[in-house]
């Protein structure tokens, strides 16, 4: 039975998908970092977060 | 989950050795206080946690399991404290055991040990609440909202939803002082530029008119537009541009003047409104020495709060309950709130303020490095530009802007009254230079106007991305919260519902209509409950302490459905009941018969009453059950096994201990006396000390199936039915062969009275005295091996059946 904090992550991602600045790549680095039994640290969400997307010049 | 088909516990707690077979169904552990009960209680949880509940929380500081779990007299010997369990696990549809130890208490022994069976054991570590006491389902009722909140939020395995929205808020926080860095630079850029350009504003066709008029001095081309990628010195020679280093009075003037004024007009200036607030936050954390306490405690906390994730404390070793610790730190964080507004609007002012010093430090470097600065005065302007530095950067902590609150009071920018006599110093010795050529003053316009060009599209840039990272930073929050706080919302609506439901069928006749309102907010989980229509209340303001039990059962039942869904296989009620009535209680069976037919509780109780409704209920079948009488330190619990007692006795006179023999016979009979009066009703004198002498009940309880069979004869004559009229002389015939074989039902009361003298008697004396009352009980009870139930009446006031549970066994007893 897929715990509650699973699926509210599981939604959280699909509502990023949805929303602007969030390419399908960021989205898939966040939920690796946020990969179940993971707990992430603020400093590693940043760095996704400000990563610039490999499709894009810097 | 997992079913239990049987335990074995080894010189744990008060337990000596003690082996009970529960064959996955729901099963009753009966006995006095301080019998014992509770040690089967906290072996469970420890075989599947590796923790037990009462060793752990307030008044347990002195109180380790490696010291304090093993059995006092093996205290030393932490490796003989053992638990075994055999389990069934119904979704893999496989059988497996569990073994742990105080000595490796964090390895148990796992078999088979395949990945899925681990995994089901490692899910289970997780759940500690599958065993429940009294003690922790009243806390889900009468407590706090902030607390009730953390205990629901640890039942729920939520902790991690409030730790991924703070590691998301930390994000956020971060990503925005990194816009505010860059915008601090970008605007300090803009500022050199236009300061060297003379412009208020950075519009295209002003920056274009003023590097157009200098590039018209070298010959240049005029510039028609201004581009991203426009070079204001393109034209020029190399060697010119190299020539001009940099240097222009015009704008060295400038750069000095702009010092100047700043210095004029009070640097700081800036900043006012920032420092206002600040001061006034000041004000109040100087008045209030416990909100300074807990603001400085709020990143320590966070910090421990991440560094919270293995099963020892990194400092001392010691194992720790992880889930328990972060849920305190989480609720010592929860209940700041107002000094982590206070705490996070000083960090905030610091940032603001710093941002402003490393603008002023940018323009006093600038003037710094001017040719005309001499050593004496370099020195000063670069000190105070490092000064700046060390200030700003101090002001990145709330401790950093708590320990500069002197300076920014009394004016953070303040100028050392040397630096401004060096600064217009500096002016004249700028004034002095001799006028450069006009092409040599253009050159070097062009080049610094290109490298502050530069310089601003570089810190644009930047800006933009931070701008990015930030609105990202802030989207994700927005969007966790949004989405944790709709799932828990309707989480919190399912489990209200399923709650209240459950009560209302546990207290249909007094409250068939009670409403219960969860409301989750600002980290506390409020709970309001109907009381009879007359509005919504604490569960502890007008409810009795009975119907809170109830409560306490009925919420918990209703977590643990959304928690483990169908994996709510097993659960462990120690005691969960005690203030609630014999009626509810049957409706209690009823609840959990009903609602969950797929768990298997394992349930403990003081009182015999109600072990023996448990099972006339049909919650538990007829040997589903132990009663343990006493307990000393050297045997641990001493104890009635319903389903082999037989097997028992005969094992003892194998041995030749008769008396072992005798007192297990004894006690067995005093439970099943006490329980077949229950089941069929008999009349025996009451005794409110519950104290009722063995053979007296034995008495009454022969005495009283003799009733009833002739009363059967008779029913079944007034209906006519023969077939039901053989079966029951029958039985009475196989009954008297039984009873007059041995004497009459004298002998057997005979016996009882004076089971006494049972010890004394040699082996072969006492083995016709074991066979002749398993012949007597065995009249009062199914044949069928499955059902194996006592025969009983029903209903209970007024029986119209004498009948054992699967039916097999079934005399009318109402006639036409």
């Amino acid at each position: 039975m897929p715990k509650i904090e699973d699926e509210i992550l599981a939604r959280f991602f699909q509502e990023l998908e949805q929303t602007e600045g969030f390419s399908r790549e960021r989205v898939d680095n966040l939920r690796a970092l946020f990969k179940a039994g993971k707990k992430p640290k603020a400093t590693d969400v940043v760095k996704v977060l400000s990563e610039t997307p490999k499709d894009q010049l810097p | 989950m997992i079913k239990i088909e049987s335990i074995t516990i080894k010189e744990m707690r008060g337990i000596r050795d003690l082996s009970l077979t529960l064959g996955n169904e729901p099963f009753v552990i009966s006995g006095p206080n301080g019998s014992g009960k509770s040690g089967v209680v906290d072996a469970i949880q420890f075989v599947l946690t590796g923790e037990m509940g009462r060793l752990k929380g307030a008044g347990t500081a002195d109180i380790t399991l490696a010291d304090h779990g093993p059995h006092v007299e093996k205290r030393d010997d932490p490796g003989a404290a053992s638990v075994t369990l055999n389990v069934f696990i119904p979704h893999l549809e496989k059988k497996a055991s569990i073994t742990r130890t105080i000595k490796k208490a964090k390895t148990p022994q796992i078999t088979p040990s395949d990945a899925a069976v681990k995994a089901v054991f490692a899910e289970l570590a997780d759940h500690s609440e599958v065993t429940l006491s009294r003690r922790e389902i009243i806390k889900f009722i009468l407590t706090e909202a902030a607390k009730r909140s953390r205990d629901v939020q640890t039942l729920l395995k939520l902790d991690a939803i409030d730790e991924t929205r703070a590691t998301l808020k930390t994000t956020e926080n971060k990503l925005g002082v990194e816009q505010t860095t860059a915008k601090t630079v970008s605007e300090a850029a803009e500022d050199n530029l236009k300061r060297h350009l003379d412009l208020a504003a950075l519009r295209a066709e002003d920056v274009l008119a003023a590097v157009n008029k200098h590039r018209q001095v070298l010959g240049l081309r005029v510039l028609a537009e201004l581009t991203k990628d426009t070079d204001v010195s393109q034209g020029m020679e190399q060697g010119d541009a190299e020539a001009a280093d940099g240097q222009n009075k015009e704008s060295a003037l400038a750069d000095v003047a702009t010092v100047i004024q700043l210095t004029d007009a009070g640097l700081e200036t800036p900043t006012q409104a920032t420092v206002s607030a600040l001061l006034k936050d000041y004000a109040a954390i100087h008045a209030d020495p416990d909100l300074l306490s807990k603001i400085r405690r709020q990143p320590f906390l966070q910090t421990g709060l991440e560094l919270v994730d293995g099963p020892q404390c990194p400092l001392c070793d010691r194992s720790w309950d992880i889930q328990a610790l972060r849920t305190h730190l989480q609720a010592k964080l929860r209940v700041s709130v107002q000094a982590q507004a206070t705490r996070d609007r000083v960090v905030d002012g610091g940032n603001a303020i710093a941002a402003a010093a490393l603008r002023l430090r940018e323009q006093f470097s600038l003037v710094a490095k001017l040719p005309e600065v001499d050593a004496e005065s370099a020195s000063r302007l670069q000190h105070w530009a490092g000064e700046l530095l060390t200030f700003a950067e101090g002001l990145r902590s709330f401790d950093g802007v708590m320990a500069a609150s002197e300076r920014i009071e009394a004016g953070w920018a303040k100028a050392p009254r040397a630096l401004g006599a060096d600064l217009k110093d500096l002016r004249s010795r700028v004034k002095a230079r001799p006028d450069k050529s006009a092409t040599e003053q253009a050159r070097s316009f062009l080049v610094i106007a290109q490298e502050r060009l530069e310089s601003v599209r570089r810190s644009r840039r930047e800006l933009e991305e931070k701008k990015a990272n930030a609105a990202r930073g802030r989207a994700a929050y927005k969007a966790y919260c949004d989405v944790s706080e709709k799932a828990l919302t309707f989480l919190y609506e399912q489990v209200e519902e399923e709650f209240a439901a459950f009560y209302r069928l546990i207290n249909h006749d007094d409250e068939g209509e009670f409403k219960a309102k969860l409301e989750p907010a600002d980290g506390k989980l409020d709970l309001r409950v109907d009381f009879h229509k007359k509005g919504m209340f604490p569960p502890g303001a007008y409810h009795s302490e009975g119907h809170q039990d109830g409560m306490g059962v009925c919420l918990y039942l209703a977590l643990m459905k959304h928690v483990m869904g169908a994996n709510f296989t097993f659960a462990v009620l120690d005691d969960v009941v005690m203030s609630v009535d014999a009626d509810h209680r049957k409706k209690f069976c009823k609840l959990l018969k009903t609602h969950f037919p797929d768990t298997q509780f394992i349930i403990t109780t003081h009182d015999q009453v109600w072990a023996r409704q448990i099972r006339s209920e049909g919650l538990i079948g007829a040997k589903a059950a132990v009663a343990f009488h006493h307990w000393t330190v050297e045997t641990g619990p001493v104890l009635d096994e319903v389903a082999e007692i037989w097997d028992r006795i005969d094992a003892d006179l194998a041995k030749n201990e008769v008396p072992t023999a005798a007192a297990r016979l004894r006690r067995h009979l005093e439970y099943v006396a006490a329980d077949l009066a229950d089941e069929l009703g008999a009349k025996v004198k009451f005794r409110a000390d519950g104290g009722y002498d063995m053979g007296e009940l034995l008495s009454s309880v022969i005495a009283r199936q003799g009733e009833l069979l002739k009363q059967a004869a008779k029913a079944a004559k007034s209906w006519g039915d023969g077939e039901q009229a053989k079966k029951i002389e029958a039985f009475q015939k196989a009954r008297s062969a039984i009873l007059t074989a041995k004497g009459g039902e004298e002998w057997v009361v005979n016996k009882a009275i004076h089971y006494n003298e049972w010890a004394n008697l040699s082996r072969n004396d006492f083995k016709p005295v074991v066979s002749a009352f398993r012949d007597v009980l065995q009249q009062f009870r199914c044949a069928k091996p499955k059902c194996d139930s006592w025969l009983s009446v029903t209903p209970r006031n007024e029986p119209i059946d004498l009948r054992c549970s699967c039916g097999t066994v079934r005399f009318n007893l109402k006639e036409k």
